[in-house]
Formats: C-alpha cells, structure tokens, sequence
C-alpha cells in the first residue's frame, strides 16, 4: 500500500497548466494596439492558425501564436493578462535583426554552421537583454553594405574586453557576457603579444573553440589533451585559420 | 605506410577524480620527485605529463562545466572535485613515486567513494 504523501505529490505534478489561445490573440491585439516602438505589429486573426505579423524596416517576421501558446506553460510565466502581455513582449526581443541593427551594434562571434552543424563560421550577433541574435543578411541588401556590417563587427569584436586567465599552460579567455567569449578571436595577434607578455609560448598553439562557452589556448599537445575525449562538441583548429573561418 | 587492416590504438585517459586537497598533494609530491637525480628520463616525461593535466583539468572545468557539475550533483562531491585524466603508463608512473602521500595514492587507486 503506496504511503499518503505520494499520490497526492502525484496529483501536483500531473497539473498541467494551458495557454488558453484565444487569451493569447487578445492579448496580442492589445499588444498591436498599444504599439512598440520602431515595429509595426499587424494580428492575423485566422480561426485555426493565428499569427503575430512583426514588420521593423526589412523585415517581416511571423510569430505562430498556436505554437507560442503551446510553449508558454513550460516557461513557468504568470498566464493572466498582464503575464501574457510580458511574455509577449519578451518574445518580441527574439526577433530577427535588422541590417541597420548589425551595422549599428553588431559583433563578430563565433557559432556553428554548415549543414550537419559542426563546423565553425563567424557570425554578425547583435545582443539583446542576455540574449545574443545571428544576424542573416537580407537577400535585398547589397554585397558592399553586407561586407562593411561584418567589417565593423569584426572591429567592435576585437574592442570585446576579455578577462584572461592563466591555468599552467592554458590561456583561458573569457568576457562579462558568456556568449561573447569568442569574439576575442577575431583579433588573434593581439592575444598573442598579450600572451608573450604574461610568458606564456602561444605562438604555435591552437584554440579550442565552443561557442558559448570559454575559448582556450594552449600549444598543441596540450590543447589536444584539454579537447579529447569531451563530450561537448568543440572544435580544435591552429589560430592562424581562425581568419579564414566562412561567414554565415 | 599501415595496412589498411591494422587498429590504430589511441592512448586510452582514464579520469580520476580528485578533491582539490588530493591535486595539491599529488602537484607538491611530483614536482619533488622532479628534483631527485635518479629519476630515470622517460618517468620524468611522463609526471611533467601528469603536471600538466592537472591545469587541463581546471581548465576543462571552466569552459565545460556541465558535465562535471552533473556527476558532482549525482554523487554529492565538493564543488572543487574534478577528473584528471591520466593515462596507464602516467598512472604507473605516479603510483611508483615514494614521495606519494597515502591519500593520494587511495584516491588514485581505490576511486572516490566520499
């Protein structure tokens, strides 16, 4: 015979609290009511698959709001009215940016790319709040006006202030945001000169790189050690290939 | 060239987890092992081997900390307890040190069970 406590802890978790949709859509038409700055926000009020249409300069982005109701519960946020609006709001900061956005605040990091996601490209990201968005180029925008957004992330990428910690022979590189880490690697050289001051021998050493996560810098041995055998997916290459990485 | 059939081994790191007091102890014990004069050239490689993996484990810590923080919330260990890698031979070579304190040398045999 199971003890009192447990059917009754059983009951609480098979609670499950639903986003009601129609709740969702008016609290989206309140939402295009009251207007954001900078968006123009349009609800598709469609009876099976509602929509939010979010418009800013170029781009037109499509929240499904069946979707978004379907995964608000498991966020744990507050389903009353003024707790939809904040959830909306903040769904809006995962929109994607814009060119002028990229050209304005953008800065170069790394992430994963290519088709089975595992190899390395650098990225124009554009922070917002503690999140971080790629950004993609409009297939409209010139190829001048793509390569100065990515030459002035590239700059800003380098004026990233990162924290360097020394580990025996491992340069650990570090900044205040996590996901801001690898942007250090846009400018290697620097490192290196900063590296030869501290004396650590870096010049021929390779990087393990995890976007997201802290890069380390070692010679090559030992790099490979730190790298082998991890059961997070990272990627081990010689720093002077960190240039030639693809854009996204 | 190899034949195509023949297995490339790969040097197998096993992990071994140490408290931070344990690295410290098995840090001081090598680097006084170091300064003997008869140690033979191939142990000195491979403790300076071992030496530098008690950096790399700090350092796989800091820029992955999930996986240890999982096997540390299962089992309950400090927070500054992390598995250091070593290699038979590396092992071996460690273990054959009589500078080796009797905690360290339970650690690295017998496996934490606290």
């Amino acid at each position: 015979m199971p003890a009192l406590g447990s059917p009754l802890r059983l009951l609480t978790r098979l609670d499950r609290r639903t986003c009601d949709l129609d709740d969702l859509v008016a609290a989206a038409t309140r939402l295009a009511a009251t207007g954001v700055p900078g968006l123009c926000l349009q609800v598709e009020d469609d009876v099976r698959r509602p929509a939010l249409l979010v418009e800013e300069d170029e781009r037109l982005w499509r929240v499904d709001l069946a979707d978004l109701a379907d995964e608000l519960p498991s966020t744990g946020a507050d389903l009353g009215p003024a707790g939809l609006d904040r959830a909306l709001r903040e769904h809006l900061t995962r929109r994607p940016a814009t060119d002028a956005e990229a050209a304005r605040r953008g800065v170069a990091v790394l992430a994963w790319a290519g088709p089975a996601g595992d190899d390395l490209a650098w990225q124009v990201a554009v922070a917002r709040g503690d999140r971080l968005v790629g950004w993609a180029p409009h297939p409209f925008t010139s190829a001048l006006d793509v390569l100065a957004v990515r030459e002035a992330a590239r700059a800003r990428a380098a004026d990233v202030v990162v924290r360097c910690t020394v580990e025996g022979p491992v340069l650990l590189l570090d900044a205040d945001a996590p996901l801001l880490a690898t942007a250090a690697l846009a400018a290697p050289e620097q490192v290196v000169a900063r590296s030869a001051e501290l004396g650590l021998l870096l010049a021929d050493g390779s990087v393990v790189v995890t976007p997201g996560r802290p890069v380390a810098w070692a010679p090559r041995a030992v790099a490979a050690r730190l790298a082998g055998e991890g059961v997070e997916p990272c990627v081990l290459l010689p720093w002077r290939e960190l240039a030639d990485l693809p854009w996204v | 060239m190899s034949m195509v059939y023949e297995q490339s081994t790969r040097v197998v790191l096993v992990p071994h987890w140490l408290s931070a007091a344990d690295r410290d102890a098995l840090a001081t014990s090598l680097e006084e092992a170091l300064t003997r004069a008869d140690l033979p050239a191939t142990t000195a490689d491979r403790l300076v081997d071992v030496l530098t993996e008690l950096h790399v484990a700090r350092a796989r810590d800091v820029v992955w900390p999930s996986s240890t923080a999982r096997v540390r919330l299962v089992t309950g260990w400090d927070p500054d307890t992390l598995p250091v890698r070593l290699s038979a031979m590396e092992l071996a070579c460690t273990l054959s040190l009589p500078e080796l304190t009797p905690p360290v040398r339970a650690a690295l045999t017998g496996g934490r069970s606290l």
